[in-house]
C-alpha cells in the first residue's frame, strides 16, 4: 500500500524564509548588513522598467480589480501554449491563490472528492496550512532521500489519488526544498488520475522560470487545456519583486471563474499590478536570471562540496544542503548577517536551503560556512 | 563560469628518494596511492565534468583513484607531462652533479632558456602546458574540470591561466595530491586555493623535483 499518512503534527501557520524585523532587532544587524539568502528569487533584483512603472501609478486610485492589463500581459505571455485571458487569474502571490483554492475545493469539495489533499512531501508549507483552515485533511506522499537526491513513488501517488479522491493534490515543481524535478510525462498521467477522482491537480511552478530544465516540465499548456490540471507561477520570484507579493495561476475558464468569484476585490494592489506589466516587458530578463542561478549553483555547489559537504542535485534556483546541526549553523550565520533557510519545518533538520545569489554573495557565504565549519566533525 | 581543480599526482619511490623522474615512468608508491585516496574523499561531493591527465602512470593512477565510481571519461595526454629532464632522469641531485658538473651549475640558476643534455626549456615546456591549459579553460567555460599533472609543467600551467610573467613560475611550490582551485571567466582567471593538503593528515611530503 502506497505509504501516504494524516499529518497532525505540523505547526498552526507554515514556517518560511525570509528575514523578520524582530530577529534582526535582537542580533543588532541592520538590514543593509544582511544578505538574504533563505527566500530563493532571481538573483538579478527586478528588471529594467520596473521601478519606472511603479512611479507612474496615482496611489490615490483603486488598483483594477480584474488586473485587465496584467491579466492580458500574462495571457500574451504564454500565448503559444494556448493560454487566453480567461485562463488567468492573478493574485496577491502564488500564496493567496493556494488559499483560494482550498477554500473552494477543500470547503466544498467536487461530488466524488473528500475534502482532503494530497501533498507531495517535503514541500512548501502553505499547501498544508490553506488545507487546515479550511478544516481538510493533508495526506502526504513523502519522498525517499537517497544519494541522487529525493524521489517520490509517482504510482503510489496515483494509487493514492484513486483510493482517497482528494479534492486537490498539490505539487510543487521543481519542489521546495528538495530541488527534485518531475517530467511532463509523469504529472500528465497524474492528471488523469486527478480527473478520474474528480479532483484538480495543483502544479506550483515557483521556481520552473529559473530552472535549467524548464522546457522538460512546464505544465502551462496542459493546464490551459485541462480542465484537472492549474498551473501557479509566482512573479514575486521569477522578478525579485519579492516586496510586493504578485502570482498568477492558469487553468481552465471554469476553475479560473471559480476562484474569482472567492477572491476579495483589490487583493492585488495597483504597484504590484503596473510592476508586473513592466516585468513581463523585458523579454531578456528570464534567460539571463537562468544563468546567473547556474553560476551562481556551481559556486555554492563546489565550495561546499570541498568542504565535504553534499549539495542535493537540484532544479530550481536553491540549494539543499546536507549540514548536520541545520538549525545551529543557520544562528552562527545570522550573526553574521547571512540567513539561510533551516529545514526542519519540513522535517530535514540536517539540511539548509540556500537561495541562489549573485555569485559573489554565494562565494562570501561559503567562506563564511568554511570558517564555522568543524572539518573534524566530518571526518 | 569554469572551475578547474589542479592535483600533482601522489608520492612515487623516486619522488621519495629525491630521484629525478622528468618523462620517465615511475608508478605510485603505497603512500602515493593513499595520497590520492585522501583527495578523492576531499572530492567526493564535488561535481566534475571533466577529466585530463598527464599520460604517465605516477598521474594516470592518481586521476583513476581520484575519479573512482564516477561516470566521467579521463582524456590522458602528453602535454601534460612533466618537464623533459634529459639526462638528469633517473639520478639524485648529488648523482647529477658528480655526472654532469658542466650541466649543474647552470641548473641552480632560474634561467627559463635551461635544459639538460636532452632535456626540455621551462620557456618549451610552459608553451606547451599553456596550450593544453587554455584549451581545457575554453572547453569548459561553464563546467568543472579536474587537471592531474606534475609538480614542475603544472606550475608553468596556472602561471600561464593566471597571465602571469613566466619567471613567476619559480615562486610555487606544490605537493603531492594537493587541491589547487581556480574559477574562469571569459576574460579572467581567479585562484581560489592553491596547494591546500588539509585532507592529507601526515602522508604528504616537501615537494621535490
Amino acid at each position: 500500500m502506497p505509504s501516504a499518512s494524516a499529518n497532525v503534527t505540523s505547526p498552526a501557520r507554515p514556517v518560511h524564509g525570509g528575514i523578520k524585523a524582530a530577529e534582526l532587532r535582537a542580533l543588532g544587524l541592520r538590514p543593509e548588513d544582511c544578505l538574504d539568502f533563505s527566500a530563493s528569487v532571481s538573483p538579478l533584483g527586478p528588471p529594467r522598467g520596473v521601478a519606472e512603472a511603479m512611479a507612474g501609478v496615482d496611489l490615490a486610485a483603486y488598483p483594477d480589480p480584474d488586473c485587465l492589463a496584467l491579466t492580458e500581459a500574462i495571457a500574451a505571455h504564454h500565448r503559444e501554449e494556448g493560454v487566453a485571458e480567461e485562463n488567468v487569474i492573478v493574485g496577491n502571490g502564488a500564496t493567496e491563490i493556494i488559499h483560494l483554492l482550498t477554500r473552494g475545493w477543500i470547503q466544498t469539495p467536487p461530488a466524488g472528492c473528500s475534502a482532503s489533499a494530497l501533498l507531495l512531501a517535503p514541500t512548501y508549507g502553505e499547501y498544508d496550512g490553506a488545507v487546515r483552515i479550511c478544516g481538510g485533511e493533508a495526506q502526504t506522499l513523502r519522498a525517499t532521500r537517497g544519494d541522487g537526491g529525493f524521489t517520490w513513488d509517482i504510482t503510489a501517488a496515483i494509487a493514492e489519488i484513486a483510493a482517497r479522491r482528494p479534492a486537490l493534490v498539490f505539487v510543487c515543481n521543481p519542489n521546495n526544498p528538495t530541488g527534485a524535478l518531475i517530467g511532463r510525462g509523469e504529472l500528465t498521467i497524474m492528471a488523469g488520475a486527478v480527473e478520474e477522482a474528480g479532483g484538480l491537480l495543483v502544479i506550483d511552478e515557483a521556481y520552473i522560470n529559473l530552472s535549467e530544465r524548464y522546457a522538460e516540465a512546464v505544465v502551462v499548456a496542459l493546464a490551459a487545456r485541462r480542465p484537472s490540471v492549474m498551473a501557479l507561477r509566482s512573479m514575486t520570484k521569477d522578478y525579485a519583486l519579492t516586496a510586493l507579493r504578485l502570482g498568477y495561476g492558469v487553468a481552465s475558464e471554469s476553475v479560473i471563474a471559480r476562484l474569482s468569484e472567492l477572491q476579495p476585490d483589490w487583493s492585488v494592489n495597483g504597484l504590484a499590478q503596473a510592476a508586473g506589466v513592466a516585468a513581463l516587458g523585458d523579454v531578456e530578463y528570464l534567460p539571463r536570471a537562468r544563468s546567473a542561478v547556474v553560476e551562481s549553483q556551481r559556486c555554492v555547489v563546489a565550495g561546499l562540496g570541498e568542504l565535504g559537504i553534499r549539495c542535493y542535485p537540484t532544479a530550481a534556483n536553491f540549494v539543499l544542503a546536507e549540514v548536520g546541526e541545520a538549525g545551529e549553523l543557520r544562528e552562527r550565520l545570522a550573526r553574521r548577517g547571512l540567513f539561510v533557510r533551516d529545514c526542519a519545518s519540513f522535517g530535514l533538520p540536517d539540511c539548509i536551503r540556500i537561495g541562489l545569489r549573485p555569485a559573489a554573495d554565494c562565494i562570501r557565504l561559503v567562506e563564511a560556512i568554511a570558517e564555522l565549519w568543524d572539518h573534524n566533525a566530518t571526518k | 563560469m569554469g572551475i578547474i581543480y589542479i592535483t600533482r599526482h601522489g608520492e612515487t619511490e623516486w619522488n621519495a628518494a629525491g630521484r629525478i623522474q622528468g618523462h620517465t615512468d615511475v608508478s605510485l608508491s603505497e603512500r602515493g596511492q593513499e595520497q590520492a585516496r585522501m583527495l578523492a574523499g576531499r572530492l567526493s561531493n564535488v561535481p566534475i565534468d571533466a577529466v585530463y591527465s598527464s599520460d604517465l602512470s605516477r598521474a594516470a593512477e592518481t586521476a583513476r583513484v581520484v575519479l573512482g565510481e564516477r561516470d566521467v571519461g579521463i582524456t590522458f595526454t602528453e602535454e601534460l607531462r612533466e618537464y623533459n629532464k634529459g639526462v638528469f632522469e633517473g639520478l639524485t641531485e648529488a648523482e647529477y652533479r658528480e655526472r654532469y658538473p658542466e650541466l649543474y651549475e647552470p641548473s641552480l640558476v632560474n634561467d627559463l632558456d635551461f635544459a639538460p643534455t636532452g632535456g626540455e626549456t621551462i620557456r618549451e615546456t610552459s608553451r606547451r602546458l599553456a596550450g593544453i591549459v587554455q584549451r581545457i579553460k575554453e572547453a569548459h567555460r561553464d563546467e568543472s574540470a579536474l587537471i592531474v599533472g606534475h609538480g614542475g609543467s603544472l606550475r608553468a600551467g596556472i602561471v600561464s591561466l593566471l597571465e602571469l610573467p613566466l619567471e613567476a613560475n619559480w615562486k610555487f611550490a606544490m605537493s603531492n595530491c594537493s587541491l589547487t582551485v581556480i574559477y574562469t571567466y571569459p576574460d579572467n582567471c581567479v585562484m581560489h586555493l592553491y596547494n591546500d593538503t588539509s585532507h592529507i593528515s601526515g602522508v604528504v611530503r616537501a615537494w621535490e623535483g
